[in-house]
């Protein structure tokens, strides 16, 4: 209980350090999504379905707060948490190539399924250059900060505060 | 194992999906339905972003100083002889200010736009990565604030109100792709609509399209709101033009403006609390 009660304070810190703090360090509009970072790591050491809630967390935060809709970053994250979950159960979990692949292969995903919500949504919307200019900078991104605190998110996973529990704290 | 066995995990999250969407559809009411959602958005984590953007905001201020400490001293010599024109200006201005008064009187003008009722704001959050332009104030339905509102700073306008909570409100910003106001340019008199774009957004920058190909807009003539539409109150300040295209075959002229706020470095901002009634098309279409 106190492990999700931590993980949850830890996904609403990451939320607001990503839209207080990031868009002042942003330059021609990209900026890292720390959120699909840490569901990227999450649900590659923790399994599908765990990685899936995270999903739903960080996702109806971003909805509720920045997206036009709700519903846009819920489905984007979700199915990150799942399917990255999913498709890691076979390899070596402690691997950063592995997590920097994920990540990109997570990024570009985001940047296809907001390019169709926009289009459902009739935005007048320049896809190439939702491509060019944005999903694969920030894939790029995303894949060099992974790369970098890989080994802090496992540790942070492995931490004793974090140890699963059948008691309430 | 039965047949679906082996596909019980995809139906599973299958299943989250179609909720999240059936919630898309339900949108609005039924987000803001959910039982305490309202607490935690405005009570929890509204003053922590609050401040952690204070912080962020500081941090910037501190780093375009130092990135333009150079250019502080060509930049004093130009605002000194700026305010020897200035000196010079303001009387004249008071001088027509006076005329006008006198000339109104004489006429029985009625003044046609009153002053507008605003509310000072502060931008708590923004949405990070240029897939949308949307940020949320600390002000929401307990101050007054509802939907279509402009959010304007001292600079120019800025954006529209699109969704409103008990204790803060989504502004959907001029340069996003799917934001439009009708503009006018102020030299000439004509009207356009300002869009956002992808690639522009990025440098600051949007477009203004549906110029009639007659008018002779050129670069540097003021955009301000016309009020056409009912959204926006007539006369708010945008921007500049910075460049006009007139591709051939085209019926009308796009410009390049280029908006006077500083979309990257909001923090506080103004809401205009007069709203424009929305014009009843079924009245005056007759129908």
């Amino acid at each position: 209980m106190r492990r999700y009660l931590i993980i949850l304070l830890i996904l609403i810190l990451l939320f607001i350090v990503q839209t207080a703090i990031l868009p002042f360090l942003t330059i021609y509009n990209i900026s890292p999504d720390i959120l699909l970072i840490f569901i990227t790591a999450y649900s590659i050491l923790n399994g599908q379905w765990e990685g899936m809630i995270c999903g739903i967390v960080a996702g109806a935060l971003m909805d509720v707060f920045y997206s036009p809709v709700y519903g846009i970053y819920s489905i984007v994250y979700t199915t990150i948490g799942f399917l990255v979950g999913r498709f890691s159960k076979n390899i070596f979990k402690e691997n950063s190539f592995a997590a920097l692949l994920f990540t990109i292969m997570g990024s570009v995903y985001k940047g296809i399924l907001i390019v169709i919500f926009k289009a459902v949504l009739s935005y007048k919307t320049d896809i190439w250059m939702s491509f060019l200019a944005l999903s694969l900078p920030e894939a790029l991104l995303n894949g060099i900060i992974i790369f970098l605190t890989y080994d802090y998110l496992i540790r942070l996973n492995d931490h004793t505060l974090l140890k699963k529990n059948k008691t309430i704290f | 194992m039965p047949w679906w066995g082996k596909y019980r995990d995809y139906i599973i999250v299958g299943a989250v999906v179609l909720i999240i969407l059936i919630l898309m559809g339900v949108n609005f009411q039924g987000v803001q339905a959910m039982p305490g959602m309202e607490f935690v958005s405005g009570t929890l984590i509204k003053p922590v972003s609050n401040s952690l953007y204070r912080v962020g905001s500081k941090v910037s201020d501190f780093f375009y100083f130092l990135r333009n400490v150079g250019s502080v001293r060509s930049e004093n010599e130009r605002l000194t002889a700026v305010e020897e024109d200035y000196d010079s200006l303001k009387l004249e201005t008071e001088k027509l200010k006076q005329e006008n008064a006198r000339l109104k009187g004489l006429l029985d003008y009625k003044e046609a736009s009153a002053d507008y009722d605003m509310i000072g704001a502060r931008v708590i959050g923004k949405s990070s990565g240029g897939w949308f332009d949307i940020f949320a104030i600390d002000v929401g339905k307990d101050s007054g604030i509802e939907e279509g509102m402009a959010v304007v700073t001292e600079k120019g306008l800025i954006g529209t109100v699109i969704e409103v909570h008990d204790q803060w409100a989504k502004v959907l910003s001029i340069i996003d792709e799917n934001s439009s106001v009708s503009i006018r340019i102020n030299r000439t008199g004509d009207n356009g609509m300002l869009h956002g774009d992808i690639d522009m957004k990025a440098k600051g920058l949007a477009s203004a399209i549906y110029l009639p190909m007659t008018s002779n807009i050129k670069q540097g003539d003021d955009a301000i709101t016309s009020g056409l539409g009912g959204v926006f109150p007539e006369g708010i300040y945008i921007g500049k033009v910075l460049n006009v295209e007139n591709s051939h075959g085209d019926l009308y002229k796009t410009a390049i403006i280029k908006p006077n706020a500083d979309f990257q470095r909001l923090e506080n901002v103004l809401v205009i609390k007069t709203t424009h009634p929305k014009i009843d098309l079924g009245e005056v279409g007759g129908q």
